[in-house]
C-alpha cells in the first residue's frame, strides 16, 4: 500500500502566494502527509531568493516537507509509493506553464491532479483581448480539476473540451483573515499603484507602456505636496520597475514584499492597469481605478463597473473622491463583486477538494 | 588475421550493441584471430594501421568516410556491421545523412554483415558491389540446469498465485522513429486483458533515462496496468528478467523495427521468461518458444505447460542453436571479414584520395585528409580558411577552380591551363583553370551558392556539388573522390539522379 499525500508544486513565484492559504488550509484539515514540491526553474523566477525563503518558512510552519526536483523523472521517483491528490498554483499547455504541465502530464495513475485559478484574468479561463492574441481561446489542462474563483458563466474563455474539469471553489485568498490594520493607520490618502509593465497586456499595447509610466511619474510628483505616501508595486514575478531600473519618483515607496502580509485596509485608494491587485482591494473594501490607455489598446472590459482613469488628472479626480466620499465607489464595487458569482461556502469548498485526495486509490483502473 | 572494429566512442563499448556481440563474438573466435573494438578517435590518434579488416559499426561521420577511403588505398579490408535500418526512407529528409554517407562509403567497402535478411536487403541497394553476410547476434552461454530450476519454479508460483510479473525492457525512444515506449503503448492492451481473464498482472519497464522524458513518462502513465519504472542497466535487465515471468515485446511494422536483431527476445528466453511478441512477426524463427497472443500464453501458464519450460528446454536448445548460436556466429563474422580473393591491392605513391568538404566539415577533416595524404577540396559551399589542395570558388557568372602549386603536374595533362600563372589564397599559391573548362559554369547557379540565404545553396547544392565532385575525377582519373558533409540540408546528388 501506497503512502495517503498531499502534494503542492510551485514552479511560478506567485504560485506561493496562491497556494499559501491551502497549504495553510491542508495542516489544519489533512491528516495524511503534506509535500511541497517545487521546480528547480523556480529559482530562475526568484533572484533575490525571497520566495524560496517564504516557501521554507511556509513549509516549516506547517511541517510540510519541501523538495526540489529537476526533471518530471525525478519528481516521479520522489514520489515513488505515494498516491493522493497534487495542488498546483498554475498549470496549462501554454509555455509559461511548461514545467508544471510536464510533471502532470507524467503524474503516477494515484495522483487526482488540481490546478487552481491563479488571477482574475486567468489563462484558460478568463482572458483579455492581449491573452486571446497570445494565446488563442483554446487554453488545454493536464489538471482534472480546475478550480475556479468564479462561476462558470463568468469564465468566457473556457474551452468547451476543458468546461466539465471546473469546480468553484471562490478565491483562496478569503481563505484566511486578512493581516489586521495598524490602530489608527487608515489614511484616505495612502495610495498604492501597482505596475505590471511586464505584462502581454504591456507587450501588446502599443505606446501604453511609456505612457502609464509617465501618467505615475506625473501623478506621483504632483501627490508628493500631499503628504500621504504613494507605494509602488512591481508585479512580483515581472518585476519591470527593478529589472528595468526605472527610477522611483521622490516620496514613492517601493513595495516588494509577499502581498498576503500587507493591511490593504490601511489604504486609501488603489490604481493599476487591470490586474488580480484590483480584485484584491476589492475584497479589502478600498476605492480601486482601472487604468487603461487613451488609445485603448489595453482590454479593461473584465473589470467594467470599476471606476476607469487614464490621464493624471483623472488619477487626481479619482483620489479626491476617494477620500472625500468612497462609499458611491465601494457600492459600485460591492455590485461588481456580486455579480462574480462567487460562493459563499469557500472554506467548505478547499475543505471538499482536499478530501478528494482520501479516496484516491492507488489503483490502476483500465 | 587481425580484425578491427571500428565505433564511435568509448561508451558506445558498453551499449548493448557492442555488448550483445563484438564480447561474445570475441569468447569463440577461431584460433590465430583476434578481435578489436577501437573508437575512431583512438584509431585516427595511431600513426600505423595494423588490423587486415576493419568493420565500422555505427560511426557515421565524415572522418569514418575519409579513413575508409584511406585504409582500403593501403590495402585493408573495409566493411561494416549495420544494425539500423536508418537508409531505407528515401522520403525522410532527417536520414539524408546516413543515406549519403553509406553512398560514398560504398566505393571502399568489400564487404558487410547484417544482423536479419530485411537489413541485408537494405544494404544490397547500397552496396550492390560488396559481399553482404547474415550474422546473427549470439546468445550468450547460460547454466542450462540452474535456467531449468528457475523455469520450474516460476511455473509453479504463477500457476499457484495466477499473478504475472510482465517485463518491458530496452531503448525506449529512437530520434527519428516512434518506437520503444511508443511500441508499449500501443499494445498494451494485450496485458490488460490478462486482468479482465481473471490474472492479475504488473509491468516491469527498464529503459534508458533520456526516453524517460515527459512523452515519455506520459505514455507509461497511461499505460493499462500497474507498472514500476527502473532506469536501464545491464543488471537492472538482467535483474528484471530474472525476477519476470513474461517480457513483453510488441513490434511496429515501420522499416526501422522489422530491420531488428531477435537479441531481445534472445535474451529474455536465456534469462527464463516466455515471450509475448505482438505486431510484426520480426520474431517468427523463434515461434517455437515465442507466443504471438496473450490467450494461449495464460492458458499454458495456468496449465504449467508454458513454451519455455523446465522440461522441454531441448526447444530452446534447438532454436539457439539454428538462429544464433554462438561460435558459428562468431565464425560467419570471422569468415565475412576474412575474404578468400586476396586483399585490395596498396596503391602507389602520391595522393589516394580526394576529400571535398561541403557546406558543414569541420577543419579537423582537413587535417585528417592532408595527414592521409588525400587531397582537400574546398568545395564552393565550404567557408574554411584552409590551405587547400584544390578550390572552387564561385564568381559571378561563373566558378574559378584553383590548383595547389605542388599538384600542378598530377592534373590530368590532357586538361588546358595556364600551369605557370600562380595567385595566392590564404598561405598558398594556385593557379587558375576555368569552370568552364571543368563543365562547372553559369548554369550551375554561382548566385545561389554566393547568396547569404541557405535556401538557395540547399537549391543549387546538389547540381554543384554533383559537378565538382566530377571535375575533381577529371582533374585526377585516379583517385576516388569523397564528399565530407555533415550538413542536414545536404541533399545528396543521387536522389536528384533518381527524380531526373
Amino acid at each position: 500500500m501506497t503512502r495517503r499525500t498531499l502534494v503542492f508544486h510551485t514552479h511560478l513565484v506567485q504560485d506561493v502566494t496562491t497556494l499559501r492559504p491551502l497549504i495553510r488550509l491542508a495542516q489544519r484539515l489533512v491528516e495524511h502527509d503534506v509535500v511541497v514540491l517545487c521546480a528547480a526553474e523556480f529559482a530562475k523566477h526568484d533572484s533575490t531568493g525571497l520566495w524560496r525563503e517564504e516557501l521554507a518558512a511556509l513549509c516549516a510552519e506547517t511541517s510540510a516537507t519541501l523538495h526540489t526536483y529537476e526533471t518530471p523523472y525525478d519528481a516521479v521517483r520522489l514520489l515513488a509509493g505515494r498516491h493522493g491528490m497534487i495542488v498546483a498554483g498554475s498549470e496549462s499547455h501554454l509555455p509559461n506553464h511548461a514545467v508544471t504541465h510536464a510533471l502532470f502530464r507524467v503524474m503516477p495513475p494515484g495522483f487526482l491532479r488540481v490546478t487552481l485559478q491563479h488571477g482574475f484574468e486567468c489563462m484558460g479561463l478568463l482572458h483579455n483581448a492581449a491573452h486571446d492574441e497570445t494565446a488563442g481561446g483554446a487554453v488545454r489542462f493536464a489538471a482534472d480539476i480546475v478550480v475556479t474563483w468564479f462561476h462558470e458563466s463568468r469564465l468566457t474563455t473556457t474551452s468547451g473540451a476543458e468546461r466539465p474539469k471546473l469546480y468553484l471553489a471562490g478565491p483562496p485568498t478569503l481563505l484566511e483573515p486578512p493581516p489586521a490594520n495598524a490602530a489608527d493607520a487608515h489614511d484616505p490618502y495612502r495610495g498604492m499603484v501597482c505596475e505590471n509593465l511586464h505584462s502581454v497586456r504591456f507587450v501588446k499595447g502599443g505606446a501604453a507602456r511609456q505612457s502609464f509610466i509617465a501618467y505615475f511619474n506625473a501623478f506621483a510628483d504632483r501627490f508628493r505636496h500631499v503628504g500621504s505616501p504613494i507605494h509602488l508595486r512591481p508585479h512580483p514575478a515581472g518585476a519591470f520597475t527593478q529589472r528595468q531600473g526605472l527610477p522611483v519618483p521622490e516620496g514613492v515607496v517601493l513595495d516588494t514584499g509577499p502581498f498576503y502580509r500587507i493591511a490593504l485596509g490601511e489604504f486609501g485608494f488603489c490604481i493599476s492597469a487591470p490586474s488580480t491587485v484590483l480584485f484584491d482591494f476589492v475584497l479589502a473594501g478600498v476605492p480601486v481605478a482601472v487604468w487603461g490607455d487613451a488609445d485603448g489598446r489595453i482590454d479593461t472590459s473584465n473589470f467594467s463597473g470599476l471606476a476607469e482613469v487614464v490621464t493624471v488628472e483623472d488619477w487626481w479626480r479619482f483620489v479626491a473622491r476617494a477620500a472625500a466620499d468612497p462609499q458611491p465607489l465601494l457600492d459600485r464595487q460591492a455590485a461588481f463583486l456580486a455579480g462574480l458569482g462567487m460562493p459563499p461556502d469557500i472554506e467548505d469548498r478547499y475543505a471538499r477538494l482536499l478530501s478528494l485526495a482520501a479516496v484516491v486509490t492507488d489503483e490502476t483502473g483500465t | 588475421m587481425r580484425i578491427c572494429v571500428v565505433v564511435q566512442s568509448a561508451a558506445f563499448l558498453d551499449s548493448a550493441g557492442a555488448r550483445i556481440r563484438y564480447r561474445r563474438f570475441a569468447q569463440d573466435l577461431p584460433p590465430g584471430v583476434t578481435l578489436d573494438v577501437v573508437p575512431i578517435a583512438d584509431l585516427l590518434a595511431q600513426k600505423q594501421f595494423a588490423a587486415d579488416a576493419y568493420v565500422f559499426a555505427k560511426v557515421f561521420s565524415a572522418n569514418a568516410l575519409i579513413l575508409g577511403h584511406h585504409l582500403r588505398a593501403i590495402g585493408k579490408w573495409v566493411g561494416h556491421d549495420l544494425f539500423d535500418d536508418y537508409f531505407s526512407q528515401d522520403e525522410d529528409s532527417r536520414l539524408g545523412v546516413y543515406r549519403t554517407w553509406m553512398t560514398a562509403m560504398a566505393p571502399c567497402t568489400d564487404f558487410a554483415v547484417c544482423t536479419t535478411p530485411h537489413m541485408l536487403a537494405v544494404a544490397t541497394r547500397y552496396l550492390p558491389a560488396a559481399r553482404l553476410h547474415i550474422v546473427p547476434d549470439p546468445y550468450e552461454p547460460f547454466d542450462l540446469p540452474r535456467l531449468s530450476a528457475l523455469l520450474a519454479a516460476k511455473a509453479a508460483r504463477i500457476a499457484e498465485t495466477r499473478h504475472i510479473r510482465a517485463v518491458w525492457f530496452g531503448i525506449g525512444d529512437n530520434p527519428f522513429f516512434p518506437v520503444g515506449l511508443q511500441d508499449l503503448a500501443t499494445h498494451a492492451g494485450v496485458l490488460a486483458r490478462a486482468r479482465r481473464l481473471g490474472w492479475t498482472i504488473e509491468l516491469k519497464v527498464v529503459t534508458n533515462l533520456r526516453a524517460l522524458s515527459a512523452d515519455g513518462l506520459a505514455l507509461i502513465r497511461a499505460l493499462p496496468l500497474p507498472t514500476v519504472i527502473e532506469e536501464w542497466s545491464e543488471a537492472a535487465e538482467g535483474a528484471a528478467l530474472e525476477a519476470g515471468d513474461i517480457a513483453f515485446l510488441p513490434v511496429s511494422a515501420q522499416s526501422f523495427s522489422r530491420a531488428k536483431s531477435l537479441n531481445r527476445a534472445i535474451t529474455s528466453l536465456c534469462s527464463g521468461c516466455q515471450v509475448l511478441s505482438t505486431g510484426h512477426a520480426l520474431y517468427q524463427a523463434l515461434e517455437e518458444v515465442v507466443y504471438r497472443s496473450i490467450d494461449p500464453l495464460l492458458d499454458d501458464l495456468a496449465a504449467r505447460r508454458g513454451k519455455l519450460r523446465a522440461d522441454n528446454t531441448a526447444s530452446l536448445m534447438r532454436v539457439l542453436k539454428a538462429t544464433s548460436d554462438p561460435v558459428a556466429a562468431a565464425h560467419a563474422f570471422v569468415q565475412a571479414a576474412t575474404p578468400e580473393r586476396p586483399a585490395p591491392a596498396r596503391q602507389a605513391g602520391g595522393a589516394k584520395f580526394c576529400v571535398v568538404h561541403g557546406m558543414d566539415s569541420p577543419s579537423e577533416n582537413h587535417k585528417l585528409t592532408v595527414r592521409l595524404k588525400g587531397l582537400s577540396v574546398r568545395s564552393p559551399f565550404h567557408n574554411g580558411r584552409l590551405n587547400y589542395h584544390v578550390r572552387f570558388d564561385a564568381k559571378d557568372g561563373g566558378y574559378d577552380v584553383f590548383v595547389e602549386r605542388s599538384l600542378i603536374d598530377q592534373v590530368d595533362p590532357g586538361l588546358t591551363f595556364d600551369r605557370t600563372h600562380l595567385t595566392r589564397i590564404v598561405d598558398s599559391d594556385y593557379a587558375r583553370i576555368d569552370g568552364e573548362t571543368l563543365g562547372l559554369g553559369a548554369g550551375h547557379a554561382p548566385h545561389c551558392v554566393r547568396a547569404d540565404q541557405l535556401v538557395a545553396k540547399v537549391a543549387a547544392y546538389p547540381h554543384v556539388i554533383a559537378a565538382v565532385t566530377a571535375a575533381c575525377r577529371r582533374m585526377f582519373p585516379e583517385l576516388r573522390v569523397v564528399v565530407s558533409e555533415s550538413s542536414h540540408f545536404a541533399l545528396p546528388p543521387r536522389r536528384i539522379a533518381a527524380a531526373a
